[in-house]
């Protein structure tokens, strides 16, 4: 045989073994376009913002239809956004009209529409993007008491006000007066109990942390739902109930409730409650300041400053001064009060305190970092300054002073000490006729606010028999001084006692 | 040049011809065998018990031990066997006396890996003796061999049981208690957190980390107060050695 005709040979061979293997390939079908199969478009609604309690509905347009009452209707709903878990589709309607009462928390969602041929078991679907915002957002919580419990009035930043926010969320007021609340605005994880008994740890809420001098309570922040009451919020009930002080920084929360300190270390899992007391024979002032490191405190019992973190359990002395500074444990004064400035690493605030043994107050300037020594000046009050008898007292942001409320017949004085080393330190900034000043506080605006929108404003709130005043006033500069008119007043019903932004 | 190509081609329509062969999957021969469980974070190869932490007048105690099965399971029951392997030994437990004996008709409907299972947590029953006051006693275990089952992963097959009614320092106290109630260990320590937190189950697992903190804050406080208390002769809280008990 000729080499040719070998060739040949082999070259048909290899021909039929790659037509043979292409035999059994069912991977080849008749391609028709989406368009012929299932014709239909929906249109008639596209991103939308919904408020929680409201109801969303929505009528699709659809074209093309044979006939719309063989095809299957689907809503439904997932979040757009999950760290950590799957997002779970929530099925919201199987009717072509969507009618949704929004009971979701604030964010954003794919709102999904899926129309289904059943004969074909095919779809067409349109996807949207859903944003839920809370009607109870940015703005301002005023804690008040009428008849004997606390309630909030909201004012949101546009003006719009929510009175009597717990009750009018169907929640039960706290017994007693306003102390604090305060926002946590993430990595909340509370336990709760299902109706089947068993119990299930949520992730990443939102939080308000509420307390009054007889109770606690901690809410979802969206819905005003109640993750906790004072009797489920201690893995160890207290025996004595004496809410004193609440705080949050970064996503560690600190508490003193009778003298004792308590915290939840946001960075590890937790169940959203409190723990067992930091150990130790002391009785804390209700004032603290936090860092991102800890809180710091003085103890009454012993007059000694310490700090502790949300993490550990042990209270911790500060370290004596290289200098021969003062020191800070076993001190001959008693506090007065101790106001926060600026909350960070580290965090800087002034004690006002009285000597224990002769007539005599001081102003510690404090930079509190860990454990280090925390006083950075220390400057006697004059004897004949009337700002460390004043029973309402707050700082200011910038400048180093101290407003506080001087009481006269005719209503309170706002006054402000300024700690500058001359005799005549205090002056004053404001009368309110027929009003007393229950709370001081100077607050600014978030730094991502826009431009025109930002403000620092000293806060006062005031109580009169007509009900509670809230006042915003102009801050010039970094000065103690402010402008003689309020920006903006808020009024209420009830007795005031604490304001809270949230922004 | 020609029978070059002719020889290439013949070459690939060979390899292209062996490469179609058809490519049968590796299949599992079934050999059902069993042995102990041996994980990080359920049992390791041995378990510590005590009744130290138990009412006084508890006289029976169950420890579960973990075993797993090898090969696919059955919709019948499978029987195994258990074997104590250190029976008469100095230090070994005696059946009847610190345990329910493996061919009491107690345990014999627990010797048994159920229909559809492949594990087992299988019920020892120790007893309170008397001599546990003063003793350690060992149960040294070993899969046995049946129709059923033969043993499995050689190193995975004996097992140990140690009980007593004396303190007994947790397995884990080592690697995990003690970032809860301090690095040392003691009989006294131990009956101290026992008595103020009401919590005993240290071979359970990890706990919440709150609850950890709670935990381990309140028996510093508790211990703080004892300390101070002088209506406690004992004060500070003290081991039989001398060693001060901490928490820190």
């Amino acid at each position: 045989m000729k080499l040719k005709n070998i060739l040949i040979g082999l070259g048909l061979l290899a021909l039929f073994q790659g037509t043979q293997s292409c035999i059994d390939d069912r991977g080849n079908y008749d391609y028709m376009d989406k368009d012929v199969l299932l014709p239909v478009t929906i249109s008639g609604f596209e991103d939308t913002t919904v408020v929680i309690r409201s109801t969303l509905n929505i009528t699709p347009v659809l074209e093309n239809m044979d006939d719309e009452s063989r095809y299957i209707h689907l809503w439904y709903a997932a979040p757009s956004m999950t760290a950590g878990f799957a997002p779970q589709r929530d099925t919201l309607s199987l009717k072509k009209e969507l009618s949704f009462d929004v009971t979701y928390e604030s964010g954003t969602y794919n709102l999904v529409y899926e129309l289904r041929d059943p004969k074909l078991d095919i779809y067409v679907r349109k996807q949207v993007l859903m944003t839920v915002q809370s009607d109870v957002s940015t703005g301002w919580y005023v804690m008040k008491e009428e008849n004997g419990e606390t309630d909030i009035d909201y004012i949101a930043m546009d003006g719009d006000k929510i009175e009597n926010l717990i009750t009018s969320f169907g929640q039960q007021r706290l017994k007693g007066k306003p102390i604090k609340m305060v926002y946590q605005s993430s990595r909340y994880t509370p336990s709760v109990q299902n109706p089947d008994g068993t119990t299930t740890n949520l992730v990443n809420k939102k939080a308000f942390h509420v307390f009054s001098d007889q109770d606690i309570k901690i809410f979802n922040a969206d819905n005003m739902d109640l993750f906790y009451n004072y009797e489920d919020y201690f893995y160890e009930v207290p025996e004595k109930c004496q809410p004193q002080n609440c705080g949050i920084i970064s996503t560690d929360f600190y508490a003193i409730n009778a003298g004792k300190v308590y915290s939840i270390y946001g960075m590890s899992s937790n169940s959203g409650m409190l723990g067992f007391a930091k150990p130790g024979m002391y009785e804390v002032h209700p004032d603290m300041v936090m860092s991102y490191y800890g809180v710091m405190l003085f103890d009454k019992t012993t007059s000694t400053f310490y700090n502790t973190s949300s993490s550990g359990s042990s209270m911790n002395l500060f370290s004596e001064d290289a200098n021969g500074g003062i020191s800070p444990t076993n001190m001959d004064v008693d506090m007065i009060h101790m106001l926060p400035r600026y909350e960070s690493v580290p965090s800087t605030a002034f004690a006002v305190m009285r000597n224990k043994n002769r007539d005599e107050c001081y102003v510690f300037d404090i930079s509190y970092s860990m454990s280090d020594y925390p006083f950075v000046d220390i400057d006697t009050i004059p004897v004949h300054c009337e700002m460390p008898d004043a029973q309402v007292m707050g700082t200011s942001l910038y400048a180093s002073c101290i407003y506080y409320a001087k009481k006269e017949s005719d209503g309170d004085v706002l006054k402000v000490y300024k700690n500058v080393k001359i005799d005549n330190r205090e002056s004053e900034l404001k009368r309110f006729p027929g009003e007393e000043i229950v709370y001081i506080v100077n607050l600014t605006s978030s730094y991502n606010t826009p431009e025109d929108e930002k403000f620092n404003h000293l806060v006062v709130l005031t109580n009169s028999d007509s009900g509670w005043k809230l006042y915003r006033f102009n801050v010039i500069g970094q000065t103690p001084e402010i402008e003689p008119e309020p920006v903006v007043v808020y009024s209420g019903t009830g007795k005031a006692g604490y304001v809270m932004l949230r922004n | 040049m020609k029978i070059v190509i002719a020889n290439i081609l013949i070459f690939l329509l060979v390899v292209g011809t062996i490469s179609c062969k058809e490519n049968t999957a590796l299949e599992y021969e079934n050999d059902p065998a069993l042995f102990f469980e041996n994980s990080y974070y359920t049992q390791r190869d041995s378990i510590a018990h005590t009744f130290f932490i138990q009412p006084d007048d508890q006289m029976r105690d169950t420890v579960f031990v973990e075993i797993l099965t090898m090969g696919y399971p059955t919709d019948t029951d499978r029987p195994f066997v258990l074997e104590q392997v250190n029976a008469g030994q100095p230090g070994a437990a005696i059946a009847g006396k610190h345990f329910v004996a493996f061919d009491d008709p107690e345990m014999t409907a627990h010797l048994v890996i159920p229909k559809g299972s492949v594990r087992k947590s299988f019920p020892l029953i120790v007893l309170r003796d008397p001599s546990l006051e003063l003793e350690e006693v060992r149960i040294e275990l070993k899969i046995g061999e049946n129709e059923y089952f033969r043993p499995g992963i050689e190193t995975w097959t004996n097992f140990v049981v140690k009980t007593t009614a004396m303190a007994v320092k947790p397995t884990t106290w080592d690697s995990y208690w003690k970032y809860t109630f301090g690095p040392t260990w003691g009989s006294v320590k131990m009956k101290f957190i026992i008595d103020n937190t009401g919590f005993s189950d240290f071979d359970g697992g990890y706990l919440a980390s709150d609850y950890g903190d709670y935990l381990g804050s309140k028996v510093q406080q508790k211990l703080l107060e004892y300390n101070a208390n002088p209506n406690n002769p004992d004060r500070p809280l003290k081991e039989a050695d001398g060693t001060i008990v901490t928490f820190e």
